[in-house]
């Protein structure tokens, strides 16, 4: 009996040694979030409105996020859990969701460089990280979106270390995260690619392609078929083969500017789609109404259309589009707010509690971060370039820290792009990659630092003198 | 061992999916009136939203089996038909000629029967069950625009 009970001790004394800081992580992520759910109310947005209803979505939006409703509210319409269906919602992202971030970040962490106090940092950053919390009782992509990254680069980083599964879940969850967000369409590819060039040599001359080729074409054909599934869906439903994306209503931030600009060429289709964009005075809703009604147009060759006649105008007035350029990375970096969170932000960072005093303290390191431009760029350029020398001798961290760096940057390359407006909400799927890249880069420096003072500091740790035949001696 | 280790997932996704397919028999009347109500609900709270953003006034003119969206067109000083959604058909409203008016955001009034509520009073639109009419789900409108849906037993309360 007392060597049972002493063998539970044991068992038990082993699992919080191996997991007393994701416990931890986890209490604080609860403990936080049991502060803030009973103090909000569910932000809606109008681009809520377009996706809330799966069987009522848009032609221009993926179906990504409302398929995560529809799963949830299957659930409360099978046992009647709430008729408050968007606390409810808000519920299931705070409490599920974020909860999946956090232990997704400390896993992540855990596994690349193989610290578990590294991990239980990133967890907390996520945390402390206002404006991508407060996404969490927004009703938008961008919590849904951040679950689906870390656990495409979760699974990704997994192939390689070869484990069964991994290329399917990886590439599920990259499907699903395209369907959510058609930004990250291209994702696959670059990761194809960084994975190419990390393992260059044995890409080609050693086993890599025996050892994981299988993989990554079931990674890449499920991406293949979620692309490609969804077009065939509107080649059905509205008689056009392509994705459905957003990018030429983004793409208006820029060109409304200089629209007036716009010369007529052949298409006369275009011409009169121009005239009629000039005249609902650059307004896309009207237009895009105006343009379905007097052209008998659907609603996605509205959209094809639209970006056309904006790329012309691009096209023939290039400086104007690039002269807009440094603002809208500025827009894109410099900008750190409780904006998309108004009302909820007055009982969350401005009441004289405790918890909200101590959110209050870390929203303004935060946001001192990205305004000022020194540490800003400490932490946009400096830290990660640091992360890829630091890791440069280790194939497999350097692999993961490629993943994370490519990823913010990519997302930075293709929301400067396509819009230039105060929209620090497209970094929000990111920012907790860039933190965990600036974290990994701080904590291999402080390593290294360590390293060389520990070598300076022992006169006898030269090789000979370490050596067991010197020391025999 | 190895074996049962490889299954696991999969015997537990199985398990879980028989499971739900399982409950889902046994709740399918109470499933479809649930999802019938909760997609009623968020169209009003899709369109009261659209009616502050593009500032437009709509109407939700529920008849028995479906209900129609008109959308009131200011140059012609008219209504047109905007949408039309039905009810599963084993649902229906227990009672038809309601119109629903919605404005700045909100509902700004109820018509019953062409009339428009007393002050202080409310109307109760009920989903029910065509072939058990105790199965049944209710929304209540208060005359100053505020709504809520009602389960079975908060009905009997109000």
């Amino acid at each position: 009996m007392e060597s049972i009970k002493e063998m539970n001790r044991t068992r038990f004394r082993h699992f919080l040694k191996k997991n007393g800081l994701l416990l931890i992580l986890l209490i604080f992520s609860v403990a936080l979030r049991l502060f803030i759910f009973p103090r909000i109310r569910p932000n809606f947005h109008t681009d809520t409105v377009t996706y809330l209803i799966l069987s009522d979505l848009e032609t221009v939006r993926t179906p990504g996020y409302p398929f995560f409703i529809e799963c949830v509210q299957f659930f409360n319409d099978l046992f009647s859990i709430t008729s408050d269906y968007l606390r409810l919602l808000a519920f299931v992202q705070v409490f599920v969701l974020g909860l999946l971030n956090c232990f997704l970040l400390y896993e992540l962490t855990r596994k690349w460089l193989k610290s578990n106090l590294l991990a239980l940092a990133a967890g907390l950053v996520y945390n402390l990280d206002y404006q991508v919390l407060s996404f969490e009782f927004i009703l938008l992509t961008e919590t849904l979106s951040v679950t689906l990254l870390l656990a495409v680069l979760f699974f990704y980083t997994r192939i390689f270390e070869g484990k069964r599964g991994a290329a399917i879940w990886a590439g599920i969850f990259s499907a699903f995260l395209l369907l959510t967000r058609p930004t990250f369409i291209l994702l696959f590819i670059g990761f194809i690619l960084i994975t190419t060039i990390i393992h260059f040599r044995s890409f080609f001359k050693g086993d890599f392609i025996q050892r994981f080729g299988k993989a990554l074409v079931v990674f890449i054909l499920i991406n293949i078929f979620a692309i490609g599934g969804w077009s065939l869906r509107n080649k059905i439903q509205h008689d056009y083969f392509g994705f459905s994306i957003l990018f030429p209503y983004n793409l208006r931030y820029y060109t409304n500017r200089f629209f007036h600009l716009y010369e007529k060429g052949e298409n006369k289709l275009l011409n009169q789609m121009a005239e009629i964009y000039l005249e609902e005075n650059l307004h896309p809703g009207r237009f895009s109404k105006r343009a379905m009604q007097e052209l008998h147009l659907t609603e996605l060759e509205v959209s094809k259309l639209y970006l056309k006649m904006q790329l012309k105008v691009i096209i023939d007035n290039p400086n104007e589009y690039l002269k807009q350029i440094p603002e809208a990375i500025n827009n894109y970096y410099g900008i750190y707010s409780f904006w998309w969170s108004i009302p909820n932000h007055q009982p969350l960072l401005f009441s004289d509690e405790p918890p909200s005093r101590f959110m209050r303290f870390f929203y303004n390191i935060f946001k001192a971060l990205f305004t000022n431009r020194i540490p800003a760029l400490i932490l946009l350029a400096v830290l990660p370039l640091l992360l890829l020398i630091l890791t440069a001798k280790k194939r497999r961290e350097l692999h993961t820290a490629f993943l994370l760096v490519a990823v913010t940057n990519y997302n930075f390359v293709v929301s400067v792009l396509s819009a230039n407006a105060p929209m620090e909400r497209y970094r929000v799927p990111v920012e907790p990659l860039i933190f965990m890249a600036g974290l990994a880069s701080l904590y291999l420096i402080f390593k290294k630092i360590v390293h060389i003072t520990t070598k300076k500091g022992q006169p006898s740790s030269s090789p000979k003198a370490q050596s067991p035949k010197t020391s025999s001696v | 061992m190895h074996i049962s280790k490889r299954l696991l997932p999969v015997i537990s996704t199985v398990l879980l999916i028989l499971i739900l397919a399982t409950l889902f028999v046994f709740r399918k009347e109470r499933y479809i009136l649930n999802r019938a109500v909760r997609l009623f609900c968020e169209r009003l709270i899709q369109f009261e939203h659209l009616s502050m953003v593009r500032q437009e006034k709509y109407r939700f003119d529920i008849q028995s089996g479906y209900y129609n969206i008109y959308l009131f067109e200011k140059e012609k000083g008219q209504w047109k038909i905007f949408d039309r959604f039905d009810l599963p058909s084993s649902v229906v409203f227990a009672a038809s000629d309601l119109k629903i008016l919605l404005s700045g955001g909100g509902v700004e009034s109820c018509l019953v029967d062409g009339t428009a509520l007393e002050p202080d009073s409310y109307v109760i639109l009920t989903f029910r069950h065509q072939k058990k009419p105790g199965k049944r789900k209710s929304v209540i409108f208060y005359e100053k625009g505020n709504w809520r849906v009602l389960d079975q037993e908060q009905e009997a309360k109000e």
